[in-house]
């Protein structure tokens, strides 16, 4: 703990892999999502900022940031303000506990699981309290709806997480990756695992209001819903926040199912100790830094990609259509492979996965 | 009104005084992403449930009824074209017929050819409002891969409207005694051609729109308007024909070219009286449209396409019906041997369906309203008409025409050209 | 009109029998089309008449007229037989003055059809006819702050045009 350290993990949490970094991630990921988007509709999707419109999400930003920002005369101003602010704070903090530049995120503690999972219900939470501070007729409805919505994702979500947790008998981000790079295999080749990932990426679109599940802000709907009163500097705030949240809950996605920022080490023991040499070496940890970031932009791009997709081939759902789908069949099904995780892991351990973790074992 | 300064954050707002307790009042309107055109409807809501829906229309009111009395009858030709920006040829279809029929009974007949045309244009018409209107309903429910994928094919009868016609919105085919322009062999070729492939596609979505599961959840049992209640509130068009009301200009009371196919006219209805079924009718006419068109196309006589008519239309009363794309569509002319009309009344489609509207969304969720008001296809500059703004000074104005490969490439070197901002 | 118009003028024909006097004219105007005219509270008869005699639920539209002797009249245009099995449609206009230019009243169709509320609110609206019995006629196309008794499709209402083509002719006439 002497000064250096504290330096780096200053410049950590400012730029790389902290702030600077996730928010770059953030907009090449909105950048990735509108141009695929873009292309399963037969469009061309963003064009001229940058090359092939890279900069068009920064510009966008850039530009929400300098247009007028309008308070209504019955909001809660200071509420507002505030909510603006911590949802864009949350997502960020949040991030910094996801590991991309090693197989420990730059924050990390045994546990750091439970708080990621308080973390991302406060996000449900403060759009919550942005729709009601904003006392509009329009925003009510969506915030009822927000608020209906967060209670039947949440549950899926944090089943999904302790699951893995359960599988990898360990309640920190950095054990599970550790314990997938022991056992030579993401954990989402553990058969029920399968369930719970399908069950995360689902719940995540739905956190992230993105079409099927965009209820809470339909446009077509309710304007905007808990979002029609912010504009200018606000509104940039909570497009970044959701740009953000994307790639947190991507993110968390890969740590939590496909690995982490590992990769082909998984498989091949002596580049994975290779790495591990060459991390306390000052000039070639770079090596392992790029390599380790590229992995994670990578699996959290296909994310996005499966992420998009989704979002592209349905119609929007009612709420009550939404709620009955999550507590009719994804909470009993998720409660249901989580029973059977808790008692089977230990007999399925034995068993069937010596025989499957033969296949990837190197000798 | 309620003062703003009084409304309490989260309070419930009780804005008049009839309606009920615990109930919400969420305009719908002037203004509204949902919305293509200014209307206004007063949703009570009770939680997501709408108890009442008041419409206010009148927000592109432009007096063109009374400006009509004040034009010749070609220059209001143009005029009515502008009632709307969608169904614009239809109008001056119904008007023509409308003055036509008083020349009639001095026994004046329109050429064959003409009539053909412009059937042949309304209903290129009916296709392109159809697809566009399938593109804007799969918007409401959130669905805009199909709102994209549509609209695209769209363009095909977009071009093929640009080619006969000069334009791609308001058309300006008709005469009074005839059409303007005539089609020659390669664009009735074009037109057989892209029909097939307007075909192939619908047939595409109609797949789609049955078979896909969110599409259903959100249309199916949405919007219901009974049989007995669509005859109550005269709805008129695809609105009726989705409750089993099988009304069609079209085939009832043939104008134009629609004596000469009658006998392999379909009049589409469905009866599961929802919005699926607007749905689904306005998918199987458009697919219908490009048959009639194929069959006209196939079977268009050859002669004149315009005959000189009178300047002065005799004294008579005429009721011109005809099928917009949105219903039925009137024009009663009353004409007083003049070359100007005495009184133009027009009824769109949309006056005798915004009724409806109403009693469709009574008891449906919240999330429902738009869709349901987008179902019946509204077009509210065609219910509103009034202009007080007119331009005296026509003589700066000047016409350039673009063609279209001009305008491709235009675009083009524009995007080139501008690949990187410029100051 | 060489066509034979059986159907047109047996309709002309049960109408006449059936009201007498009541028709004050009736004609068959052309193909599929027919001319009445009937008194102030006589055309709610008419249309319950049809309304059962031939099931004439379809209702297309109602017109106003500002007519050139300065009589206001409304017109209801109705399918008089709507089409069944593959036969055409005949409508009917049916016309009805109202006695009074500056209070013109006529009695609603609301209560025989509900579909007619709007277009006799946009009649009440543009033309000024009091049609009693609708239970909402409160503006409906114009906006809250028109003046009142100003109605724009009058004959007497004269937009800026009109005034200066009405000029140009005092001009000439000078």
């Amino acid at each position: 703990m002497n000064a250096v350290w504290w330096i780096l993990t200053i410049l950590g949490i400012l730029f790389f892999p902290g702030i600077g970094f996730c928010i770059s991630i953030a907009l090449f990921d909105e950048w990735i999502d509108r141009k695929f988007y873009a292309a399963l509709q037969d469009r061309i999707g963003p064009e001229h900022a940058g090359f092939k419109g890279i900069l068009q999400p920064l510009a966008d930003f850039l530009k929400l940031l300098s247009n007028e920002d309008i308070e209504p005369e019955a909001a809660d101003k200071w509420g507002m303000r505030l909510t603006a602010i911590f949802g864009l704070a949350i997502p960020l903090v949040a991030l910094l506990f996801i590991p991309i530049i090693d197989t420990t995120g730059l924050l990390s503690f045994e546990g750091d699981i439970l708080l990621l999972a308080f973390l991302t219900t406060m996000i449900a939470l403060i759009i919550y309290l942005a729709g009601w501070f904003s006392a509009n007729r329009l925003a009510m409805p969506g915030t009822m709806r927000a608020a209906s919505q967060l209670l039947s994702y949440e549950i899926p979500i944090l089943l999904a997480m302790f699951a893995v947790a359960l599988r990898t008998q360990s309640f920190s981000l950095a054990g599970i990756v550790d314990w997938q790079l022991d056992a030579h295999r993401p954990t989402l080749f553990s058969l029920p695992m399968v369930i719970f990932f399908l069950v995360f990426l689902l719940s995540s679109q739905a956190e992230l209001e993105r079409s099927p599940f965009d209820i809470p802000t339909a446009e077509t709907e309710i304007v905007g819903g808990w979002e029609v009163e912010y504009s200018g500097k606000k509104l940039g705030f909570f497009r970044l926040s959701a740009d953000l949240q994307m790639v947190f809950s991507a993110g968390l996605a890969v740590t939590l199912f496909l690995g982490g920022p590992t990769g082909v080490e998984m498989w091949i023991p002596s580049f994975a100790d290779w790495l591990a040499g060459i991390e306390g070496v000052s000039g070639l940890a770079v090596v392992a830094i790029l390599y380790y970031t590229t992995m994670f932009a990578i699996k959290t791009t296909i994310i996005v990609l499966i992420l998009s997709t989704m979002r592209a081939l349905m119609a929007r759902l009612r709420i009550e259509q939404f709620l009955e789908f999550s507590w009719k069949w994804v909470i009993p099904v998720t409660l249901g492979v989580f029973v059977i995780t808790f008692f089977y892991v230990p007999w399925t351990d034995q068993v069937i996965w010596s025989h499957w973790e033969g296949l990837f074992e190197v000798a | 009104m309620v003062d703003k300064k009084k409304i309490k954050v989260g309070s419930p707002q009780t804005g008049c005084s009839s309606c009920m307790p615990n109930t919400f009042e969420i305009p719908l309107g002037p203004q509204h992403p949902a919305l293509k055109e200014p209307t206004h409807f007063l949703l009570e809501v009770e939680g997501e449930i709408i108890v009442n829906a008041t419409p206010r229309i009148g927000y592109v009111h432009r007096g063109i009824e009374k400006l009509a009395e004040t034009k010749t009858y070609s220059a209001n030709l143009t005029l009515v074209e502008r009632v709307c920006g969608i169904c614009s040829h239809i109008h001056s279809i119904s008007l023509a017929n409308a003055a036509e029929g008083a020349l009639a009974l001095e026994g004046f007949e329109v050429p064959m050819r003409a009539q053909y045309i412009r059937t042949i244009v309304a209903e290129l018409e009916r296709i392109h409002s159809h697809i566009l209107w399938l593109g804007v309903a799969a918007h409401e429910i959130g669905f805009d891969t199909l709102f994209m994928l549509s609209w695209r094919d769209r363009e095909l009868t977009m071009d093929l409207l640009e080619d006969i016609s000069g334009n791609r919105v308001n058309y300006a085919m008709n005469e009074i005694g005839g059409s303007r322009r005539d089609m020659n062999q390669s664009q009735i070729d074009r037109m057989l051609k892209y029909m097939d492939i307007t075909i192939e596609r619908m047939e595409r979505y109609k797949d789609i729109c049955l078979n896909e599961n969110t599409i259903r959840m959100r249309t199916q049992e949405v919007g219901i308007l009974l049989p007995q209640k669509a005859r109550e509130l005269c709805a008129v068009g695809p609105t009726a024909r989705a409750s089993g009301v099988a009304i069609d200009v079209r085939y009832d009371d043939p104008y134009s070219a629609y004596g000469e196919f009658r006998d392999i006219f379909n009049v589409v209805t469905y009866d599961s009286n929802d919005v699926f079924s607007l749905v689904v009718v306005r998918i199987i006419e458009t697919i219908e449209a490009c048959i009639y068109i194929k069959w006209m196309l196939k079977n268009i006589p050859d002669g004149p396409i315009f005959k000189k008519a009178p300047r002065k239309v005799p004294e008579a009363q005429i009721l011109s019906r005809t099928e917009a794309p949105r219903g039925e569509l009137i024009h009663y002319l009353w004409s007083n041997n003049t070359n100007k009309p005495y009184r133009l009344k027009i009824t769109t489609p949309t006056l005798s369906n915004i009724n409806t509207v109403s009693e469709m969304m009574k008891g449906d969720y919240l999330a429902d309203s738009t869709i349901t008001l987008a179902s019946i296809d509204p077009c509210f500059s065609c219910e509103d008409r009034m202009i007080t703004v007119v331009n005296n000074d026509r003589r700066k104005a000047k016409v350039e025409t673009w063609s279209e490969s001009q305008l491709r490439k235009y675009s083009n070197d524009w995007h080139t050209a501008n690949k990187r901002w410029k100051k | 009109m060489s066509q034979t118009l059986q159907d047109e003028q047996n309709i002309v024909d049960t109408l006449k029998s059936q009201f007498g006097k009541k028709i004050l004219e009736a004609e068959v105007q052309q193909e599929r089309r027919i001319n009445v005219k009937v008194a102030d509270p006589d055309h709610l008869e008419v249309l319950s008449f049809a309304m059962k005699k031939w099931q004439a639920w379809h209702l297309i539209a109602i017109s106003s007229v500002d007519k050139p002797d300065g009589v206001i009249a409304a017109v209801y245009h109705f399918d008089v037989r709507p089409p069944f099995g593959g036969q055409v449609a005949i409508s009917m206009n049916l016309m009805i003055d109202c006695d009074n230019r500056d209070n013109p009243k006529l009695a609603s169709a609301y209560n025989l059809i509900n579909g007619a509320e709007f277009f006799e609110r946009e009649a009440h609206d543009l033309m000024g006819i009091v049609f009693e019995g609708n239970p909402n006629l409160s503006k409906l196309i114009l906006p809250d702050d028109f003046p009142e008794g100003v109605y724009p499709l009058r004959k007497d209402f004269l937009l800026e045009i009109q005034k200066e083509e009405l000029a140009k002719k005092e001009k000439k006439k000078r």
